[in-house]
């Protein structure tokens, strides 16, 4: 994958701004001890990677051909050069 | 001794006379003598004819004869009369003679008492005469064609052909070779028990031996389908295998034709052949007798047969198979062979995808879907750049800088009806419109040789191989900016546009898939073809005309709605296609015409699991096309959009679970947002 590795920081959030369930309170945005890019950026970066993403469909494929061919037709060796000597 | 036994019978007669005087006594001596004479003669003539033509007594016929022979016979050679030596060699004479009488005889007088004859003698208990007579028959059968009628006769020499003496056995096999040339002569022979016999002979040390039986086996293998089973489970396939290593050109021809027919859809012969190292003796053969254009055919037909073997494929190609065959497409003048090795080629090029030496051959192969006016020839060389052009970028390269994209759209104008073609066609065309570093280049090829507007026309067939191929080549078209425009207006003579085709496309597949899951059209999986559909409107839509023509068609989002809430997109391994869903929706909402559409369609709760999905891709356009609609949504709402989209592509990995443990995002899950329970989409879905 070819991303910016400083799109891979995780946002850890402190203990001290109600880390815990934080049940019926209003959920804060957390906050970024040093501040990752913002989230728009990002996003529109990878929605470009994807929509130049070679390795999208539709793939190659293989079609497997069974195909033996006529139906037996004759072949006449009678006018085929031989070697001297042959019966 | 006979002189003895007359002199006694003399002087008894002169014991018994009265001696009347000295005149009459010699009179009677002179007489006596006389009768002596006479006696003596008669037996030299008689033990000279005795000597020189016995046959001629008959049984009662003289008694003084009679006896003569039979003292004669029991005289050791040593004893033997002057005459009787003389008459040794005159003797021999008349034999060379009536031999030479009666060969005459035959040959002049072919009727089928003579050949009834021969049957006879042909029973003989001295060889001598078996010989002469199977030669006999031999001559016959080269020059008499009704000899093969006769039941008795055949059977006969295949009993004969067992025997040990050579010169029994080669006329024998000699005879029975013309015999199989005609239909009568095969089913006599064949029902003679004559099979088991002509493959035991592929073993004999004597060459001429071999060769009467090989062009006599041909005869029944080539022309009697009930002999093929038989011969296989009695071993022609190990008993001819060894035959190719040969050398002279008639009798591997008769070899390999004798072969192709326990080959040909016959899989377990295959494999024997292949365990005897089949394969590599006739790509030898391909190398070695370029200048016996018979034999190759027989040669590369038994290839043929044997390349749609997966086993036999992967050896041929590895022994160089593809290579020895294009020096022949080359060389060869016979049409026949040229479709014979094109043929092979095709069943052997799925498994050449990884070979690195085919640049001439990509060459030579679009040669010839530039220049044959032979539909047959021009398939197979379609079908083979499209598996050669799979995955190889080199071959993809080697097809551009050809001018491979202008000669595969003038092959599809050229055979617009020859599906065999067409759909190979498209697909070598989408290969290398893709994935290398030409591909752009090959993107304006196809522009600038005017693919699009036989790429409506053959959409317009509604025949699925070749819709799923050309949706494909749509597709990448699409890629580059400046051929939208162009591909986006091309019309069929109804007025139908690739858009519409796309459109119709769609709907008929899942029309067919609502009535089976499984549905398949001509081999084609019908979600192949949805696919095929979605991608190619995904690229379409970057165009805002396409864009705001899917707004407006109701088709196209209840169709994206129903299928991403379908289980078997969303929980299927394969993203390819909720990521094609999600990219076209994604392309739709980026105008505020089409944001508000797909916001008034209620997708946002669809919208929300997406961001669940494993699929990062998928995840990705579910935030994208969510931030779209954020712009009609309050601030709090937005801040939510922010850590949810962020949660959505950020996680790497880690379980949904284990991610909202760790740093609790708000969630939207089980809040659906917008969902307008007016819409069309809670009818019929």
């Amino acid at each position: 994958d070819q991303y910016n590795i400083a799109n891979l920081r995780k946002p850890v959030m402190g203990l001290e701004n109600g880390g815990g369930l934080g049940l019926g309170h209003p959920i804060a945005p957390p906050s970024y001890p040093d501040r990752p890019p913002p989230v728009d950026d990002a996003l529109r970066s990878r929605l470009r990677e994807l929509e130049s993403d070679p390795n999208s469909a539709p793939f190659d494929e293989l079609r497997v051909y069974e195909d033996e061919g006529d139906n037996v037709s004759m072949v006449t060796l009678e006018s085929l050069e031989s070697q001297p000597g042959g019966g | 001794m006979k002189e003895t036994g007359n002199t006694v019978t003399v002087s008894n007669r002169m014991n018994a006379m009265h001696i009347s005087s000295d005149q009459e006594y010699i009179r009677n001596l002179y007489t006596r003598h006389q009768d002596a004479e006479r006696l003596y003669a008669e037996t030299r003539t008689a033990r000279i004819r005795t000597a020189m033509f016995g046959d001629w007594l008959k049984n009662g016929e003289d008694n003084e004869e009679n006896e003569l022979q039979r003292n004669g016979a029991n005289i050791s050679p040593s004893k033997l009369m002057i005459v009787e030596r003389l008459a040794g060699n005159s003797r021999q004479l008349r034999a060379a003679v009536e031999e030479l009488l009666s060969i005459q005889m035959s040959l002049d007088d072919m009727t089928v008492h003579s050949i009834n004859d021969l049957i006879g003698l042909m029973s003989d208990s001295d060889p001598a005469i078996v010989v002469r007579a199977v030669q006999r028959v031999y001559i016959l059968c080269k020059e008499d064609h009704s000899t093969s009628e006769n039941a008795h006769l055949v059977a006969k020499l295949v009993e004969v052909s067992r025997s040990d003496n050579i010169a029994i056995k080669r006329s024998a096999m000699g005879a029975l070779a013309k015999i199989s040339e005609h239909p009568t002569g095969r089913m006599h022979l064949f029902r003679s028990g004559g099979l088991v016999e002509l493959i035991r002979m592929l073993y004999c040390p004597v060459e001429v031996v071999v060769r009467y039986a090989v062009a006599t086996l041909r005869n029944l293998l080539v022309h009697l389908d009930s002999v093929k089973d038989q011969a296989r489970a009695l071993g022609a396939v190990e008993a001819l295998s060894p035959l190719l290593l040969r050398t002279d050109p008639r009798m591997l021809a008769h070899v390999a034709d004798s072969l192709y027919s326990l080959l040909h859809e016959h899989a377990k012969s295959k494999l024997d052949f292949l365990s005897l190292g089949g394969p590599q003796t006739l790509v030898e053969i391909l190398n070695r007798y370029q200048q016996h254009p018979k034999l190759i055919f027989t040669v590369v037909r038994c290839v043929k047969s044997l390349s749609v073997c997966p086993q036999n494929k992967a050896a041929l190609i590895s022994l160089g198979c593809l290579q020895a065959l294009y020096q022949l497409l080359c060389t060869s003048t016979d049409s026949r062979t040229q479709l014979a090795i094109l043929v092979s080629m095709r069943n052997l090029s799925e498994a050449a995808t990884n070979e690195e030496n085919l640049s001439q051959l990509v060459k030579r192969l679009l040669q010839i879907v530039r220049s044959s006016d032979d539909a047959q020839h021009v398939a197979c060389a379609c079908g083979i750049l499209s598996n050669l052009t799979c995955n190889n970028v080199r071959n993809k390269q080697t097809v551009c800088s050809d001018g491979g994209i202008s000669s595969l759209v003038d092959c599809v104008r050229r055979f617009p009806d020859v599906e065999e073609a067409t759909e190979p066609a498209l697909c070598a065309l989408r290969h290398c419109t893709a994935r290398h570093p030409f591909a752009e280049q090959a993107q304006r090829d196809l522009r600038l040789s005017g693919a699009f507007g036989q790429l409506v026309i053959l959409l317009s067939t509604l025949r699925a191989p070749v819709v799923k191929a050309a949706l494909g080549v749509v597709r990448n078209s699409a890629l580059l900016q400046d051929n939208l425009i162009e591909l986006t207006q091309e019309m069929t003579p109804t007025g139908q546009t690739v858009l519409s085709l796309a459109m119709e496309v769609w709907i008929l597949a899942i029309n067919k898939l609502r009535e089976d899951p499984n549905a398949e059209t001509d081999g084609v999986p019908m979600w192949g073809v949805v696919e095929g559909a979605v991608s190619a409107l995904h690229q379409l839509a970057t165009h805002k005309q396409v864009s705001h023509d899917l707004i407006h068609n109701s088709d196209a989002l209840q169709l994206i709605y129903e299928l991403l809430r379908d289980p078997f997109v969303s929980q299927s391994d394969d993203e390819v296609l909720e990521r094609e869903l999600l990219g076209l929706l994604y392309q739709i909402s980026q105008t505020s015409d089409g944001a508000s559409a797909v916001d008034q369609s209620g997708f946002a709760s669809i919208l929300s699991e997406c961001l669940r999905s494993q699929h990062r891709s998928v995840s990705t356009y579910a935030s994208g096309v969510l931030k779209r609609l954020e712009s009609d949504r309050p601030p709090q709402y937005r801040q939510e959009m922010d850590m949810e989209a962020s949660s959505g592509w950020q996680r790497d990995g880690m379980e949904p679970e284990l991610f909202s443990e760790m740093y609790r995002p708000g969630s939207m899950v089980g809040h659906p947002i917008g969902v307008d329970n007016g819409g069309w989409y809670d009818t019929d879905l």
